[in-house]
């Protein structure tokens, strides 16, 4: 076997589990505290590629305040969703479940007609390749994995030091118990939403230079996000990393020495594994 | 001869340990009280006999058989039921369902009789029903029978917690907490149940924070502290015990 | 009380005899295929509504529709069986796969099963467009599905399902084997004791009732109509091809179900009836559909969180009010 393909193959594995990752991160940090599991957020990350193509190719605003841009305004956009749609059904599953359908669907529609269903391509940010132990790495995609690290770092130290991160965890422990503790149930819920929101756009502004946009691609890292989420254990943040980075090596892998649609398979053989074994996933608790 | 029986049980919570080295017989026919202040294990010994949790250590007989490890509903089948402390009912279902559902063992639950309703199975049904009925009498609930089990007052619904079980047709009966949340007349009246439900030939185990209920009803009682059993005697003895009162300290118990 | 029953009764059957004379009122093929989906949805929402009396929630419905119809069409296509004998064949099929996956993954709760059925539902999928292609028949899946044999019966003309009549007919006795069936399943012990387990389990545990055991029931009776509506989707539609029985389809299903009213018999009928029909006239505005429908989730969901159901008794009760007023 060819090093160099090898070691493109693995940095490939790596920024498309890095980005899934990110995307299950909000999945599954709204799903620890909420229980709601939200179909709308593959839209999200949809937004977040959509805001980048139309700030970057219209606008030509430097791609690090994109970032930040499409963060704060599918974030906004989150905290707004959650007040009016998910807020009146708290806790409740399936009502929440058929409310995130309905989200998702008249989001892409509405995206679909104001922005056709064209792919769009978003142009590079960092062009060029890199040379790294004799292979050979498109700068591009060395950039999004480092990226992505420094976001699941930064959420890491967030939920675990921050004072609304220990809000956050005590809600995902045991709800009423925060309540009476006097932790502001509703604005807390309300940010994490947001959060979650954002996370999933910056994956979205992340990706859209390497591959394209149009207001289909949310379904895909959804799937993808899903996947990881049971793997790793729902609600577990560690769980969405580790899981996340199965996937993606499996995936990326299993594409090099199978095919596609095995490696997609494989995927899925190794969540009914894990789950015969353990069925709360990985790392989620009973 | 014992009807279930602890032995050397002992239950671990990651580190905690919530039952250490318990062991005790239940006779037959008897009333055993369990008490002991919060946190003390009860319910742990509880979950455990009934096979919602399985000892760390050690082994539970029942009449003779070894039980520790079967599940949940085979226990029920063999004849140990319980109830909770957090009252725990079918809520969106009448009273009537409620014990209805608790007839589940004495039920034909075959799936193509049911399906085609053969005749054995509407006799079957038929029967439930008139036992249903007994079991609402026998309690006194059967006024509200038509009542949503989440509708009812809180005494009643503790009440219907027994019916439930009593349903499925128990030889020993664990109640946890009874009378939590009742006032003194709802208590008395609790206190006679549970004498009729013994007058029956149902062996009872009961944990309770009333004293007075529990010294008045009890045949014997154990004293849990820690997850260890510090005394066993005689409701008398148990009220005078220096440990007991030491173990009580502090909390607002009424010895009289 | 009485009088509810009898307006109950007067509907539903006021609703079947509709059913029956549709193809005397209308022959435009158009309104019989509509109506043809609209009974399929009934059976799979109905049968999907079987497991979640259990409590359960599964995301794998169309994948063991799926299981029936490729099981069906190849049957029939590679194996030279009759219909009729296809047709069971496949519900046994998918009920066989349900009692297997079920009874590994039943014991999962709430968003856990969710997830675990909608990744089972895409390895099915999965498997029917990328592997065994000779069989399965790939992406495009399997083209030319016969109709079902035609029927002799003595001194009747032969039925021979040449035209879309037969076939709303065959839709239309299935769907009402497959309601009757549930409803009587619903209103026995078994109906009982599978809502006991949504409601608690641990005390359904503790009186004697063996959880898996029923949870595995429900879920096999579930899939068994989940695959006898695959069987009648093969063959009424000629075409089988695995797209169509995508995680989406699962979510229509599961959707028909809770916008109906979960917590009634006649919920998840009248929830597939009316969004079946809700899309189709729809489906002229273009992309306006989805919006349309995804509107009609959200606001179903907030302001009449018990499903449409819940609208329908209400106003049933405002119109018996009006007729004692009118009396009285
Ligand atoms: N599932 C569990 N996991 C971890 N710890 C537990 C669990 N159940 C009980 N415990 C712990 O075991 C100990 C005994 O609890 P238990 O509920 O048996 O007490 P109890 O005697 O019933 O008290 P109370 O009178 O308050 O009902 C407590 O410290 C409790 O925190
Ligand atoms: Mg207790």
């Amino acid at each position: 076997m060819d090093m160099t393909l090898l070691l493109q193959v693995t940095l490939n594995g790596l920024m498309l589990g890095m980005i899934y990752i990110v995307v299950a991160l909000g999945l599954t940090l709204i799903f620890s505290i909420m229980n709601v599991i939200n179909f709308a957020h593959g839209e999200m990350y949809m937004l977040g590629g959509l805001v980048a193509y139309y700030f970057s190719e219209q606008l030509q605003i430097p791609y690090m305040l994109i970032l930040v841009l499409a963060m704060i305004l599918v974030g906004v956009f989150g905290i707004v969703v959650e007040k009016f749609f998910f807020r009146p059904f708290r806790g409740e599953l399936l009502p929440a479940l058929i409310v995130s359908l309905g989200l998702s669907m008249t989001i892409q529609t509405l995206t679909l007609l104001n922005f056709g269903t064209e792919d769009q391509s978003v142009s590079t940010v960092f062009p060029g390749m890199i040379n790294f132990l004799g292979a050979l790495f498109s700068k591009e995609r060395l950039a999004i994995v480092i990226t992505c690290i420094v976001f699941i770092l930064s959420l890491y130290l967030l939920i675990q030091r921050s004072k609304i991160g220990c809000a956050i965890r005590a809600i995902a422990e045991d709800r009423e118990a925060a309540a009476l503790q006097g932790v502001n149930i509703d604005r807390i819920c309300s940010f994490t939403f947001g959060l979650g929101c954002a996370l999933a756009a910056a994956a979205g502004v992340l990706i859209a230079p390497v591959f394209y946009v149009n207001p289909y691609i949310g379904g895909l890292p959804l799937l993808k996000a899903f996947i990881i989420i049971i793997l790793g254990g729902m609600g577990s943040l560690l769980g969405a990393v580790v899981g996340g980075l199965i996937l993606g090596t499996v995936e990326s892998f299993g594409t090099l020495f199978l095919s596609v649609p095995a490696s997609n398979l494989l995927g899925f053989i190794i969540i009914i594994l894990v789950l015969l074994f353990k069925p709360s996933g990985l790392f989620g608790h009973e | 001869m014992n009807l279930l029986e602890l032995k050397n049980i002992t239950k671990q919570f990651g580190g905690l340990t919530a039952i250490n080295n318990l062991s005790f017989e239940i006779n037959e026919g008897e009333i055993l009280g369990l008490i002991g202040p919060n946190g003390a294990g009860k319910t742990t010994a509880f979950n455990m006999i009934s096979g919602v949790l399985t000892p760390t250590k050690g082994k539970i007989y029942f009449k003779g058989e070894d039980v520790t490890k079967l599940k949940t509903n085979i226990i029920a089948q063999r004849g140990i039921c319980r109830t909770f402390q957090l009252t725990t009912l079918f809520k969106s279902y009448s009273v009537f369902d409620n014990v209805l559902i608790g007839c589940h063992l004495s039920a034909k639950t075959g799936f193509w009789g049911n399906l085609l309703n053969t005749s054995g199975v509407r006799k079957g049904e038929g029967k439930t029903q008139e036992k249903t009925e007994e079991i609402l009498k026998f309690l006194g609930i059967e006024e509200i029978r038509n009542e949503l089990a989440k509708n009812l007052p809180h005494g009643y619904q503790r009440i219907l917690g027994i019916a439930i079980a009593l349903a499925a047709g128990p030889e020993l009966l664990l109640l946890d907490e009874p009378m939590t949340g009742m006032n003194n007349t709802e208590t008395n009246d609790m206190i006679e149940t549970i004498r009729k439900i013994r007058a029956k030939g149902t062996t009872i185990l009961l944990v309770e924070h009333d004293m007075k209920a529990v010294m008045t009803l009890s045949d014997r009682i154990i004293v849990l502290n820690n997850g260890v059993k510090i005394v066993e005697g005689l409701p008398a003895e148990v009220k005078d015990n220096n440990a007991v009162i030491e173990a009580y300290l502090g909390r607002e118990q009424d010895f009289t | 009380m009485n009088r509810k029953h009898y307006t109950k009764n007067f509907i539903i059957l006021g609703t079947i005899a509709f059913l029956l004379i549709i193809p005397l009122l209308s022959s435009d093929p158009y309104h019989l295929q509509v109506l043809m989906v609209l009974l399929l949805n009934i059976i799979l929402a109905i049968s999907l509504w079987v497991i979640m009396t259990v409590g359960q929630l599964s995301l794998a419905h169309a994948a063991f529709m799926a299981v029936g119809a490729y099981t069906s069409a190849l049957l029939v296509m590679k194996l030279g069986l009759p219909f009729w004998l296809a047709m069971p064949a496949s519900g046994i099929m998918a009920a066989i796969l349900a009692l297997v996956i079920g009874s590994i993954t039943l014991r999962l709760k709430g968003a856990y099963f969710l997830l675990v059925t909608f990744a089972f539902g895409e390895i099915v999928i999965l498997i029917f467009s990328n592997f065994w292609e000779s069989l399965f028949g790939g992406v495009s899946g399997l083209i030319g599905v016969p109709p079902p044999d035609p029927i002799s019966i003595p001194f009747i003309p032969q039925v021979r399902f040449v035209s879309k009549v037969p076939l709303y007919y065959l839709a239309l006795s299935l769907t009402l084997i497959t309601v009757l069936t549930i409803y009587r399943l619903k209103n026995s012990r078994l109906g009982l004791t599978f809502g006991a387990l949504k409601e608690g389990d641990l005390l359904a545990e503790c009186i004697g009732i063996d959880i898996m055991k029923y949870k595995v029931m429900a879920f096999t009776v579930g899939c068994f109509f989940a695959g006898i509506a695959g069987s009648l989707y093969a063959h009424s539609f000629v075409v089988v091809t695995p797209i169509d029985f995508s995680f989406y389809h699962s979510v229509y299903i599961l959707i028909y179900v809770v916008v109906g009213g979960e917590s009634s018999f006649l919920g998840p009928i009248l929830g597939a009836s009316v969004l079946t029909l809700f899309s189709e006239i729809l489906r002229k505005f273009g992309h306006y559909e989805s919006i349309g429908y995804g509107i009609a989730l959200i606001l179903v969901m907030l302001f009449l969180p018990s499903g449409i159901i819940s609208l329908l008794e209400r106003i049933i009760v405002k119109v018996q009010e009006l007729f004692k007023r009118i009396k009285g």
